[in-house]
């Protein structure tokens, strides 16, 4: 039987249900909570004011929010450069070694988040083997608990973590691309650099847009990487919205914060869409 | 005049460590204007042998000269030739136009120059108002045309092509073959064609190379190459061929040569290869054969036998004569003379060629 329109708005009806209840109604909710006030004890009461947003505006968060930004602009550029050389190498590999490569690259990601990035934090540990090396190389004058928590680590454990939603989709389209039109390139007298400007990367281009996306806007919000990885040095986005909820119980200003980080993400992901949807023409 | 001087070409398997040679010692003047091909059997070393001559391969050893200019050491960028890649190789994410104009770009020309003779190339290949589609939106057929037109718009000297038909079916191959043939007179520049097809090679070539195993066994004009071929391989590569196990010694005879095939005594007017203690076949073209039911006075090669197989192939009838105990031979008749001869299997017949048409190759045991 061919589905009737009817059929598919009652097919539809569970999971449109399933989003406005869990996911649209919360939204909604949290976009009220921004123009409320936090009550002497963390009540929430119902004023409507954007005193919320302009506090968002002091020094001390726009700070934050900058180095949120910066810290997930470096993690996709370096996510990006990454994925753009191993794709390449594991493209050109005969291909009995192409899925045993990829096996080995995805491994260490069915690994939970948090063991992994424990595993790490034991090897830098005050205790741990990088201690040592450094204490060998350098002498007693070096601090573990910088090598243990610090920016570098957080980018690193960054890096480490979102590189798979980066790598995969540029890796489908490399092993999709014709390398013979790298040739016909060179053939109609182009260089190698116009072959990587003008052909290669176009191609890519919907890939790596959607890369950028599916990494560049879960490192804005992520906060247990930077937690655990940066000790209490690190405050980024993600950590203060938490600690405005949880800790400070100050869900309005929270909700403040949430609301202009989705606003930001939502503009980031519509950009990149546009931008990678459409079709690569000559100048 | 493209002048290729003993060219060698060695690929190193680095897991293996082996060296493979592809092409040894290949030699070959190539007239301007003259549509050449390459024939041969898949890894005979014919595509590596055209990638040398575009640039995208470095010789083991050898010249590559064009016009008198060693052009060897060149990259593919300063070569006057350029490529039909046999999948295409178009750009998917640019129009036919910006595929077309592409090296015209490359060049720096000025935009109404492009734009002429991008528009006079898809023309040529008749893609007339093909320039905003995408090369995914074209049938096998259209993107060989690009592809085409890709390397003419920039005017090479010499037009190399690596099998760029193998990708159609059969009637849009001898479509393109008839159209390909036309161009290359009307652009008047010089094809260098590889196919592993002999058909493809004799509707097109002006002469063409027979190659095995990375050496040429012959060159010479389509017509020399059927009637007169100058060993086994290439005999039996172009056109259907009968060959016919020699036993015993081959005796020079008043010009002819004697020898016995099939308990009959047979003469041949040519022996080709010299070499003592080598593989010995006797050869003839099945259109040079006639049968007979009832025996005839001739100076002709004669071998009786016994009809084997009777089959209809569409232009003619293919009658499977055996003559011997692990031997047999395809006749060819047209229908009427088949119909004549009121044949069935299991009939004695007499099988007749002359010992003109009768070739014997000696040659060495190889592979």
């Amino acid at each position: 039987m061919p589905p009737t329109p009817r059929l598919g708005r009652l097919l539809a009806a569970p999971p449109l249900f399933w989003l406005w209840a869990f996911f649209a109604g919360p939204l909604i909710y949290l976009l009220a909570l921004s123009f409320a006030t936090k009550g002497p004890y963390g009540e929430v009461e119902w004023t409507l004011t954007i005193e919320n947003y302009q506090r968002t505006l002091e020094w001390i968060f726009v700070t934050i929010f900058m180095h949120s930004y910066w810290l997930a602009l470096l993690t996709t550029l370096l996510c990006l450069l990454i994925s753009i050389a191993l794709s390449w190498s594991i493209a050109t590999l005969p291909r009995a070694y192409r899925s045993w490569t990829l096996v080995v690259i995805t491994v260490p990601f069915l690994m939970n988040l948090i063991t992994r990035i424990y595993a790490l934090k034991s090897v830098v540990s005050y205790d741990g083997p990088a201690v040592a090396v450094g204490r060998i190389l350098f002498g007693d004058g070096i601090d573990p608990l910088d090598l243990s928590q610090n920016q570098f680590l957080v980018l690193y454990g960054m890096v480490a973590t979102y590189l798979p939603f980066m790598l995969f989709p540029i890796y489908v389209s490399f092993e999709k691309f014709d390398f013979q039109q790298i040739e016909a390139v060179y053939d109609l007298g182009g260089s190698p650099r116009r072959a990587l400007l003008q052909v290669l990367l176009p191609q890519l281009r919907p890939a790596i847009a959607s890369g950028i996306v599916m990494v560049f806007v879960p490192t804005l919000g992520e906060y247990v990487i930077p937690d655990l990885l940066g000790g209490a040095k690190v405050m980024l986005s993600g950590n203060l919205i938490t600690e405005e909820f949880l800790k400070t119980r100050d869900w309005p200003f929270g909700a403040a914060l949430a609301t202009e980080l989705i606003v930001f993400m939502s503009l980031v992901t519509w950009i990149f869409a546009t931008w990678g949807a459409r079709r690569g023409g000559q100048q | 005049m493209l002048e290729i001087s003993h060219i060698r070409k060695k690929f190193v398997n680095q897991s293996l460590g082996q060296a493979a040679t592809v092409l040894d010692d290949v030699s070959l003047t190539i007239e301007s204007g003259e549509f050449f091909t390459l024939l041969g059997p898949s890894g005979c070393g014919k595509t590596t042998l055209l990638r040398i001559i575009a640039g995208l391969e470095q010789p083991t050893s050898g010249r590559i000269l064009f016009e008198g200019l060693d052009v060897t050491s060149f990259p593919p960028q300063r070569r006057p030739f350029h490529t039909v890649f046999q999948k295409h190789a178009l750009f998917p994410h640019l129009t036919i136009f910006d595929n077309v104009a592409f090296g015209l770009r490359i060049q720096k020309l000025p935009t109404r120059e492009i734009h002429e003779r991008v528009e006079t190339a898809l023309a040529l290949v008749k893609l007339e108002g093909f320039d905003n589609r995408l090369p995914e939106t074209l049938s096998g057929g259209q993107s060989q045309r690009v592809a085409l037109a890709r390397a003419l718009v920039n005017r090479p000297k010499v037009l190399l092509l690596d099998e760029p038909l193998s990708a159609l079916d059969l009637k849009l191959r001898e479509e393109m073959q008839a159209e390909l043939r036309l161009l290359q007179r009307q652009v008047g520049i010089t094809f260098i064609y590889v196919t592993h097809d002999q058909q493809e090679a004799f509707t097109l070539a002006d002469r063409i190379g027979v190659m095995k195993a990375g050496r040429f066994e012959q060159i010479s004009s389509p017509e020399e190459l059927y009637d007169q071929p100058k060993s086994l391989f290439a005999a039996q590569f172009v056109g259907a061929n009968i060959s016919l196990p020699v036993f015993g010694e081959v005796q020079g005879l008043r010009g002819s040569f004697e020898f016995s095939s099939c308990g009959q005594v047979l003469r041949a007017h040519h022996l080709i290869g010299q070499s003592e203690g080598s593989r010995v076949v006797a050869f003839v073209r099945p259109e040079k054969v006639s049968i007979s039911t009832s025996q005839r006075s001739t100076e002709d090669n004669e071998l009786s036998g016994s009809i084997m197989q009777v089959s209809f192939r569409g232009p003619y009838t293919e009658v499977l004569v055996q003559i011997g105990p692990e031997a047999w031979i395809p006749v060819l008749l047209d229908h009427q003379q088949a119909r004549a001869l009121e044949l069935h299997v299991g009939q004695a017949i007499q099988v007749y060629f002359r010992p003109e048409d009768t070739v014997i190759f000696r040659e060495e045991e190889s592979d």
